[in-house]
């Protein structure tokens, strides 16, 4: 069972990171199409925060095509959320042993560099500046 | 017309003494409740907090259920106040008011429940988190939910029955008495709830059913509790929704048993052999089978288990 968690203080708005967390879970496979989410109103209530938060992040990953709404069903992941992603990652139950895409199993490589950050004692506020920061290099250099 | 059994206190002083009786078992299982309870967590390694998680949960569990039975006492002996009428009247008001004096009582339980749910800490510090998942009252109540569904469908299929076959009073069930091939006249039996006591104690069936899906629904969407693992949270939430139904079970479940006793008292003493026998058995099942039910939310005596097995969260007997 996955969970939320939020931090008050942080700079970022705690509707950017309900958002980016569920579309993070969502991009990794944690979350599969199909998969309800809990109510708006209910997510708020467990974190203490307004409903209006809970429905703005919930607002945002429907306009990113992450997820969408009904009204009977209630928020859902969409069928076609983290496509991409799934794609080149995870391992292929029909693969003998071999990445899904054929290429380097992207999802394995970002799991063991946030383990190995996180053995070295890099937070996660640390790990994501030296992806950004390499990120910007490789379109520098692209 | 002929009656059998005429008189209405030997019956009612028959359930008057039922229903203490169950309430007396139900005052057992909360002692041994509370006792097991409160001697501490069934996991001797849960975390402090956990533990008094638990010991709050065992405190809303023990007030809902001396609420509920003091309800249940309170309007058993509501007659009995000096501003009630005598007489007759008195001894309708006592027999009306021991059969629907269960439901008052499981109404009283479970919303008590639901008010002791609204005492729990709310969520406080800088970090919150939250579980992605969907809890539904159905989720939440289990097994417990239908099998209290049942009791209550039960009941009010027997109130329809017992209505239809009644007498125009709605108080006693009849027989015509033929002789030569002619009725010569109608042997009577009573208490037999008709529509005089069905209609209240369908009125206290549905009452049960809506206070216990709104209890229930407190106990689903209540915020996590804070410092406590979900494993932890899960286990407390299950084990006051078991606590809930297990309470709203054994109060129905006597008031519905008793209520189908009494019926086939009546219909065995007017010779209907097969409503005694089915009254008779589906009342003493509900009876017992709620009983039983109510028994399994009490926590089994501490095991000792090997130091790396891991903890149980829930803590209910299976």
């Amino acid at each position: 069972m996955t969970e939320l968690r939020v931090d008050l203080t942080a700079a970022t708005p705690v509707y950017e990171q309900i958002r980016a967390q569920l579309a993070a879970l969502v991009a990794v496979g944690a979350l599969s199409p199909g998969e309800r989410l809990p109510a708006s109103r209910d997510l708020a209530r467990d974190l203490g925060v307004a409903v209006g938060t809970a429905q703005r992040a919930y607002r945002e990953l429907e306009a990113a095509g992450v997820v969408h709404s009904r009204r009977r069903t209630g928020t859902v992941v969409a069928e076609s959320a983290g496509r991409g992603t799934r794609s080149r990652s995870g391992p292929d139950p029909h693969a003998d042993g071999a990445d899904g895409a054929g290429g380097p199993d992207l999802l394995t490589d970002v799991r063991a560099l946030v383990a190995r950050a996180r053995s070295e004692g890099l937070d996660d506020a640390e790990l994501l500046l030296l992806v950004r920061g390499a990120q910007a290099e490789v379109r520098v250099s692209g | 017309m002929h009656h059998i059994n005429d008189s209405l206190e030997d019956p009612v002083a028959l359930l008057v003494l039922l229903v203490p009786l169950v309430l007396l078992a139900g005052v057992v299982v909360l002692v041994v409740h509370v006792v097991a309870s409160l001697r501490g967590a069934p996991e001797p390694l849960a975390p402090a907090v956990a533990r008094a998680a638990r010991r709050h949960e065992a405190l809303v569990s023990a007030v809902a259920t001396l609420a509920g039975a003091g309800a249940t006492v309170g309007f058993l002996m509501l007659p009995s106040l000096p501003l009630s009428p005598a007489g007759g009247i008195r001894t309708a008001g006592y027999a009306l008011g021991a059969a629907t004096a269960p439901y008052v009582g499981a109404v009283v339980l479970c919303l008590v429940r639901a008010v002791g749910e609204r005492t729990w800490p709310r969520p406080r510090g800088d970090v919150r988190t939250a579980p992605l998942t969907r809890r539904t009252v159905l989720s939440t109540g289990g097994w417990r939910l239908v099998v209290l569904a049942a009791t209550i469908a039960t009941g009010l299929l027997a109130v329809l029955l017992y209505g239809a076959t009644a007498t125009p009073d709605g108080q006693r069930v009849a027989r015509a008495v033929v002789a030569g091939g002619d009725v010569v006249g109608w042997a009577s039996a009573g208490p037999y709830p008709g529509w005089y006591y069905g209609g209240p104690i369908a009125l206290g069936l549905a009452a049960v059913a809506v206070a216990a899906l709104l209890s229930l629904r407190v106990v689903t969407r209540r915020r996590p509790l804070p410092l406590v693992t979900r494993e932890h949270d899960d286990g407390v939430r299950r084990l006051a929704a078991a606590r809930l139904l297990a309470g709203a079970q054994l109060w129905t479940g006597a008031g519905v048993g008793l209520t189908m006793l009494f019926a086939a008292l009546a219909l065995r003493s007017t010779d209907h052999l097969l409503g005694t026998a089915l009254s008779g058995l589906v009342g003493a099942t509900a009876l017992l089978g709620s009983m039983v039910v109510a028994g399994t939310a009490v926590p089994g005596p501490r095991r000792r288990r090997p130091a790396v097995r891991p903890a149980s969260p829930d803590g209910v007997v299976a």
